[in-house]
């Protein structure tokens, strides 16, 4: 320690090399003066006393070495040479840092979302300790009375609270993002909290709901102008008062993906939205078998618990709970609190490994045109007596600034682009914090070392390889076989290229056939008058006359065009419900729509058996479409039977049993559409529905005064259907635009090395040339035989690059929607870039070739 | 290598087979007497081994940079007899502790080749 502390000193007292060279000119001037006393003629004693020396710089360079290890001083010789190289060559320098930051930046970007998604846990003291809780089925919704069962009998855990399962929960307009949740929430989870407190179990009691709230960091900010009396303070929202009780702190983000700007009690939600199913079962729930519900359940492991203990007893807990009833699943599973990976990444990961890889064959390139430019010095450094491997050294140092450089940009441009990176990927998650932390960093050093060694190593090598020959003769650089790095490197270029050009081809020209096929569609004029406005908070009953004025007023007139629904086809909301065949056991999972009768001529769907529904069947009556009719033995067979229909998580299907009397076509938007089993029931008015409506102007202006009608608070929001059936083509749209803005970038790349590449071989076979056009060869040909150089090394890559994409095309298979892998019109046309930019490339060194002068390039050594 | 270079110039009448860290010993020794320079501690050694130890600068520095990277002394710049600047070598507590040990590990050394040549 003491040595250690020593040198440090010596270190840093910058004054030692000089009085070390003092001293011993000291030193050596008193001998001489002995020497010239004891009788010796002063040039003679200055003569003797510089023998008496001994070989100084050795002497020096021990001396160094006594405080500093020969391999640290000799590294930090290498990096203050690689930095002075690097200043004399800017442009090099820059062109190298960019691509490899744009390779490095990429996967640690990703990373970073990686991290704050996958891998971080909810930012609450020991979160470790907190698991969340996944069904035997794989869900995530419990019951509520699995969860009070759960607490009151589970000994491996210290609490459990519910959150209501994410939906849209928002209210008042502006809209407010807030979460329900239990009442020992804060205590569970030990949220921090700035100011005031959590909730008290007291305030969570479904017979007596408390209004009150707590606010997030960032709404104390923005919306109640940083208050410091806040605690008690009433805020409006909903035409209702509610208490703020506490201020979470900063750090505290929330437990979901998605921004809350209030917690607010899971009893509040019944006076909130006393017309959501959901809420209302919370007072009287009815009694459940199953462990699924609508509530998100997480615990704290209780001290010295672990994960598995735990996980079985509440597996047995979950058993009990259902009477012992078969369970088709794992048992109950308990899980770290990360918020969830969004389901691209990985794809977005292996395309930036590519561009990684790209990038450092990039470099790669140009490190190796560098070191054969340095040829001679390299020599003369071999000659002189440096061996392979300290060169090498030097030459992976210099590497290496490059990849330290692009690792500091990296990181900063991953702090910048993160949040961005993961709004894109998965656009709700507002409220998760991606920040880069120490892990971010150790993967930020990983990737660049092993870039570093990737794109520094083979040219540094390659380019000390028979080095010493360079010194004898002219020809600079390796005395090459067919197969050097420099076609290899070039090889994998082309081959990323073409496989990243290729698949934004496909996912292109997917995207061109859907859409030419939704033009051909029966549905494009197909509208959707979606009714909005303070609905929630409107009650069943006020909300059952609602819905009967509706429908009164939309069956006058033209009722051929247009119908109700409870949600439009392709919308999304609760549409799962289960039904039993009358007499057996087994449930199925089918859809269900509520709809009013005319809802199958607006959409065009033929009856195959049977009838709609009409007012005299009482809410009795369903329509089935073809696949489901199949499950009940054949369109013929279902009319008439009956089906019950019980909700596993509260679906749309009212209980009890129902009378099937008609059979209509499956409806299929789109040629991926599954065929799902489908029961359509009558409008319940428990819910006010969607308007569906052939599209013309005066249709929509008559539905919409018609809506201000019934409720001048109500309005009405058109959209087309044709808008969103383009949208689920959004996806393939853009990764086709993003994997065809890297393709092209990674185009640029590869077409300035195959440039490197033809230059190099004007260079090497200067004086083939000239004698070629000195007997006669035409331009035509030499341009030919440069390209014949590297056509081989370019035929494979393209292979390779279309074998890469189409195993990638595997993957993205989900948004190629139908399109053939081998879609021949992509491939071609990444055929034909790829030749047109090798044509590009290969113009100038051509012009130079057949510019030689036969007679220079002769007569030249 | 230290011995090496002396041997390349022919300078020292030191016998080849001197123990390595014997000549750490030898300084150490000489700093005892007091604090000295560098041509000091030469001198001092030539004079009190009758000629015999004649130390060259390329082989006395290293030793000395390395008795200072272990604490064993300090070193100080001043003026020396002739009004020349000096650097002037002190033994410190750590260095006489240092001095006595190994000065006990050559005897036994010694010893042990004595034993070994009599038998």
């Amino acid at each position: 320690m003491g040595t250690l502390f020593r040198r440090l000193r010596h270190l840093l007292t910058r004054s030692s090399a000089d009085d070390l060279r003092q001293e011993m000119e000291l030193h050596r001037a008193m001998r001489q003066a002995q020497l010239e006393a004891s009788g010796l003629g002063r040039e003679e004693a200055a003569a003797a006393s510089r023998r008496g020396l001994g070989n100084v710089t050795l002497a020096r360079e021990d001396a160094r070495e006594a405080w500093i290890p020969r391999w640290i001083d000799s590294t930090w010789q290498d990096v203050r040479y690689a930095v002075r190289v690097w200043l004399r060559n800017p442009g090099v320098a820059i062109v190298a840092i960019l691509t490899m930051t744009m390779g490095v930046g990429a996967n640690v970007g990703l990373f970073t979302v990686f991290n704050a998604m996958a891998i971080r846990t909810w930012p609450v003291p020991e979160s470790d300790r907190v698991m969340r809780l996944q069904t035997p089925q794989g869900g995530a919704g419990f019951s509520l009375t699995a969860w009070r069962y759960f607490s009151e009998h589970s000994k491996s855990f210290s609490g459990f609270t519910a959150v209501r399962a994410a939906g849209t929960n928002v209210l008042g307009e502006p809209s407010v993002p807030v979460s329900w949740v239990s009442g020992n929430y804060f205590d569970v989870l030990r949220v921090p909290v700035q100011r005031g407190r959590g909730f008290l179990s007291t305030e969570d009691l479904f017979d007596a709901p408390e209004l009150v709230a707590v606010a997030s960091d960032g709404f104390w900010r923005r919306e109640l102008g940083a208050d410091p009396g806040v605690i008690g303070r009433t805020y409006r929202i909903e035409d209702r008062d509610v208490r703020i009780v506490g201020v979470t702190s900063p750090t505290f983000t929330g437990t979901q993906p998605g921004r809350v700007d209030l917690w607010l009690p899971l009893a509040a939600a019944i006076v909130f939205r006393p017309n959501e199913r959901w809420a209302t079962e919370m007072m009287h729930e009815p009694p459940k078998t199953g462990l699924g519900g609508r509530f998100l359940v997480a615990g704290r492991l209780a001290p010295g618990v672990d994960p598995a203990r735990a996980a079985a007893e509440l597996t047995a807990l979950g058993a009990q709970l259902r009477n012992g009833s078969t369970d088709q699943g794992r048992g109950v599973r308990v899980e770290r609190t990360t918020f969830g990976a969004p389901q691209a990444l990985q794809t977005v990961f292996i395309g930036a490994g590519l561009v990684l890889l790209l990038a450092c064959a990039s470099v790669g390139n140009l490190m190796l045109a560098r070191a054969f430019a340095r040829g001679r010095e390299i020599g003369v450094r071999i000659a002189i007596g440096a061996s392979r491997g300290r060169v090498v050294r030097q030459l992976l140092v210099e590497s290496a600034c490059i990849g330290v450089a692009s690792a500091i940009l990296s990181v900063m441009l991953a702090t910048a682009l993160s949040s961005r990176i993961l709004t894109l990927m998965m656009p709700g998650a507002t409220g998760v914090p991606v920040t880069p932390d120490a892990t971010v960093l150790a993967f930020a050093v990983l990737i660049a070392v092993a870039a570093t060694v990737l794109f520094g190593l083979a040219p540094a090598l390659h380019g000390t390889r028979g080095a010493a020959l360079a010194l004898k003769s002219s020809e600079r650089g390796l005395v090459g076989s067919r197969v050097s790095l420099r076609t290899i490197l070039l090889g994998v270029q082309v081959a990323i290229t073409v496989a990243l050009l290729a698949t934004s081809g496909l996912l292109i020209r997917a995207v061109q056939e859907a859409t030419a096929r939704d033009h051909h569609s029966t549905l494009k004029d197909l509208a959707i008058l979606r009714v909005s406005g303070p609905t929630n908070s409107l009650d069943a009953a006020t909300t059952a006359v609602f819905v009967a004025d509706l429908t009164n007023r939309l069956h006058s007139g033209d009722a051929e065009t247009r119908a109700l629904a409870s949600v439009p086809p392709m919308g999304s909301g609760n549409i799962k419900g289960a039904f039993k065949k009358a007499g057996e056991f087994e449930e199925q999972f089918n859809a269900v729509f509520e709809v009013s009768p005319s809802y199958f001529k607006v959409l065009g769907l033929t009856l195959r058996a049977g009838r709609t529904f009409n007012d005299s069947d009482a809410l009795r009556a369903v329509v089935v479409n073809e696949s489901l009719a199949k499950l009940l033995g054949g369109t013929a067979a279902a009319v008439g039977a009956t089906v019950t229909s019980r909700p596993p998580w509260g679906g749309w299907n009212l209980p009890g049993d129902r009378t099937v009397v008609g059979v209509v076509d499956n409806f299929r938007a789109t040629p991926e559409d599954g065929p799902l089993p489908t029961i359509y029931q009558p409008i319940s008015g428990r819910e006010i529905p969607t308007i569906l409506f052939r599209d013309n102007a005066a249709t929509e202006e008559r539905l919409r005064a018609m809506v201000k009608q019934i409720d001048p608070r109500l309005r009405g929001d058109v959209t087309l259907f044709a808008d969103t059936l383009a949208a689920r083509l959004d996806g393939s749209r853009y990764s086709g635009n993003v994997a065809a803005g890297v393709g092209a970038l990674a185009l640029l790349l590869a077409t300035v090395g195959m440039f490197s590449v033809f230059a190099f071989w004007v260079e090497r076979r200067r004086r083939e040339f000239g004698v070629r056009l000195a007997l006669g060869a035409r331009a035509f040909s030499i341009a030919r035989l440069l390209l014949g150089t590297t056509l081989r090394t370019i035929v494979l890559g393209t292979t390779g690059g279309v074998l890469l994409a189409y195993s990638l095309s595997g993957m993205l298979a989900r948004q190629l929607y139908g399109l053939s892998p081998l879609d021949p019109i992509a491939y071609m046309a990444v055929a034909a870039i790829v030749g047109s930019s090798a044509t590009i490339a290969i113009v100038v060194p051509a012009w130079r070739a057949i510019a030689i002068d036969p007679v220079t390039a002769l007569r030249s050594e | 290598m230290v011995y090496s270079h002396q041997r390349l110039m022919g300078l020292t009448n030191t016998p080849s087979d001197l123990l390595p860290g014997t000549l750490e010993l030898l300084i150490l020794k000489a700093l005892a007497g007091g604090e000295k320079h560098g041509y000091g501690i030469v001198e001092h050694l030539r004079l009190s081994s009758g000629d015999v130890l004649q130390v060259g600068e390329s082989a006395l520095y290293p030793a000395l940079q390395r008795i200072l990277l272990n604490g064993w002394a300090r070193a100080e710049w001043g003026t020396s007899d002739n009004n020349r600047r000096a650097r002037y070598y002190t033994l410190t507590t750590a260095g006489r502790k240092q001095l006595a040990a190994e000065r006990a590990e050559f005897d036994r050394m010694v010893g042990a080749i004595q034993l070994v040549l009599s038998s």
